[in-house]
């Protein structure tokens, strides 16, 4: 059984998957109220499982708000600490790309969530569910027709963090194998391509806004 | 758990620090921090969004660190306190979220803590209970005030605090005047040492007539800030060099002065027998001098906690959880919320 967490929208989502069943599921919108929500939701799902049966955290390490993003992450480290399991991340833009290839087979699709100041977060995929292009962050009138505007779930992160497992992905050494700040890291094709998990660190896409003083 | 000596895990993300301390009842058994100052060194003060990226990137470390210290697994936790407030609300939540998960995954309470209280209990883990009632100075770069504790800890009230700049901040602004790094105050502390304190007669803010009644226990900075940079102006200006020296030590004198003139005055006028001092600034040398000093020839006993208790870290939110679960109060609920400005007077949610 896998526990997923994901936080990089506005929707604050948990869940638990044993293959394609979903054990226990819990979600709150609210684009400012992550801190808050998730631990009431946790408390929820974690009580109706048997905590020893979990095998791994997964967690959308975004792109998505920063704030909100960091407390599922956190979440999802603090989770695997205490329970010894492995916490494995996975591009949330990439678990909502695989929830819209569940239902609409073959057919390409762009991804792209709120990144507030008038952009989103955006990602292209082919027909296999590949990443062709992104993650990326910029204006919304920028990104292609075909957006698809659903909120990345638990569920979906840890259906994403099975498959990537069942296909002999092993968990990341530590080095962010996509660059943090969306620049070219030297990123494996498997990376770019949203074939590989990833370390359960934020995917930001944009530097903090801070002047160096002279 | 054993309520008499249980063993609390607390967690601090409210500034530039990450820090994770256990305490077992009043004993300190591991306080682990992780700092990001030398990230925002080059910004010239403390950056909200490199604060909340460093703690995420320290917390789970500094946990396991944590833990290897105090010999234990997290299992071994009978309870988790967090700082809720107040802070850089996006550097708090990183901590309170892995608080909350944590207290779900082990099956313990979680407390939602005060960083202001636990500024003040934290000396109880080096020198042991605190007498009842006693008066708190707490003086960092985000906070400046005096706070009287009474009831075994339990009611907070706070007297006084400062109307502008926090004495911290104060350090490092003059530090930055005089061209020296980030943070300032242990800057200015080392060439203030090389410095006369009485070359240069800086304002003490707060203290002209009318002030003393108006705001008793109050601190004002800001005043000094401008004087300084007036006097170092003027100097450039004049052609002549800046004795950096002697600024850092008038400085100093100036900031120690207020702060310890108050801290006395609360005491004395409030009957109090014991003063804690505790922030980052308790750290400065002529602090604790002065204080000593002054706290002596005033009949007062003085408490001030070696410097790794007095800047932020985890062992002081620590402290406070293991008093709360002590007192019996009930933990905070699930969905508490972190605030900038949790009031003093609350001890936790
Ligand atoms: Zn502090």
């Amino acid at each position: 059984m896998i526990l997923g967490i994901d936080t990089s929208s506005a929707l604050t989502s948990v869940a638990v998957v044993d293959g394609d069943l979903v054990v226990a599921e819990g979600g709150h919108l609210d684009p400012r109220r992550h801190a808050e929500v998730i631990g009431p939701l946790l408390a929820d799902v974690v009580g109706r499982i048997d905590r020893g049966d979990v095998t791994s955290v997964a967690c959308g390490v975004g792109p998505g708000p920063y704030t909100g993003l960091r407390v599922g992450i956190a979440s999802a480290l603090a989770l695997g600490a205490a329970w010894g399991v492995p916490v494995l991340g996975v591009c949330s833009l990439d678990a909502v790309a695989a929830a819209e290839l569940a239902e609409h087979p073959g057919s390409p699709v762009t991804v792209a969530v709120d990144a507030r100041r008038s952009e989103v977060y955006w990602a292209r995929y082919d027909g296999s569910g590949l990443r062709v292009e992104g993650p990326r962050v910029g204006p919304a009138d920028g990104v292609p027709a075909d957006v698809v505007g659903r909120h990345p779930t638990g569920a979906w992160v840890a259906w994403r963090v099975q498959a990537l497992l069942a296909a002999g992905a092993v968990p990341p050494s530590g080095e962010v194998p996509l660059d943090a700040h969306g620049e070219d890291s030297g990123a494996t094709a498997n990376a770019l391509a949203g074939a590989t998990l990833l370390p359960p660190r934020p995917l930001y896409l944009r530097r903090p806004d801070a002047v160096a003083s002279s | 758990m054993t309520t008499d000596a249980p063993v609390v895990l607390g967690i601090e993300t409210s500034c530039d620090e990450t820090g994770i301390g256990i305490v077992r009842g009043h004993e300190l058994l591991a306080n682990e921090i992780a700092s990001s100052v030398d990230e925002h060194a080059r910004f010239g003060g403390v950056v909200p969004e490199v604060a909340s990226r460093a703690h995420l990137e320290a917390i789970e470390p500094a946990l396991g660190r944590a833990c290897a210290t105090a010999g234990m697994r997290l299992d071994d936790v009978d309870a988790i306190a967090v700082t809720a407030g107040p802070g850089l609300v996006g550097a708090l939540l990183v901590g309170v979220a892995t608080a909350k998960a944590l207290s779900v995954a082990l099956g313990v309470p979680v407390y939602g803590v005060n960083h202001l209280a636990s500024h003040v209990v934290v000396d109880e883990l080096q020198h042991g209970p605190l007498p009842d009632p006693t008066v708190g100075l707490l003086v960092s770069g985000g906070h400046s005030s005096l706070l009287l504790v009474a009831d075994d800890v339990s009611t907070i009230t706070p007297l006084g605090q400062t109307l502008d700049d926090a004495a911290g901040e104060a350090f490092d602004k003059v530090a930055r005047l005089l061209g020296l790094p980030f943070p300032g105050g242990p800057w200015i502390d080392r060439i203030a040492r090389e410095g006369d304190p009485r070359a240069i007669a800086f304002p003490r803010g707060l203290s002209g007539p009318g002030d003393r009644d108006r705001y008793p226990y109050d601190f004002s900075f800001s005043g000094l800030k401008t004087a300084v940079a007036r006097w170092v102006r003027a100097k450039e200006a004049a052609g002549e060099p800046v004795p950096v020296a002697d600024v850092a030590a008038s400085v100093q004198e100036a900031i120690v002065d207020v702060l310890t003139a108050r801290l006395v005055a609360a005491c004395v006028e409030k009957g109090v027998g014991t003063a804690v001092i505790g922030g980052g600034v308790a750290a400065n040398s002529r602090l604790r001098t002065m204080a000593e000093e002054r706290c002596a020839a005033a009949g007062i006993s003085l408490r001030v906690p070696r410097p790794d208790l007095c800047t932020d870290n985890g062992a002081m939110v620590a402290a406070l959880g293991s008093r709360l679960v002590r007192d019996g109060v009930p933990p905070s609920p699930l969905d508490f919320v972190t605030t900038s400005n949790l009031p003093v007077t609350r001890r936790s949610w």
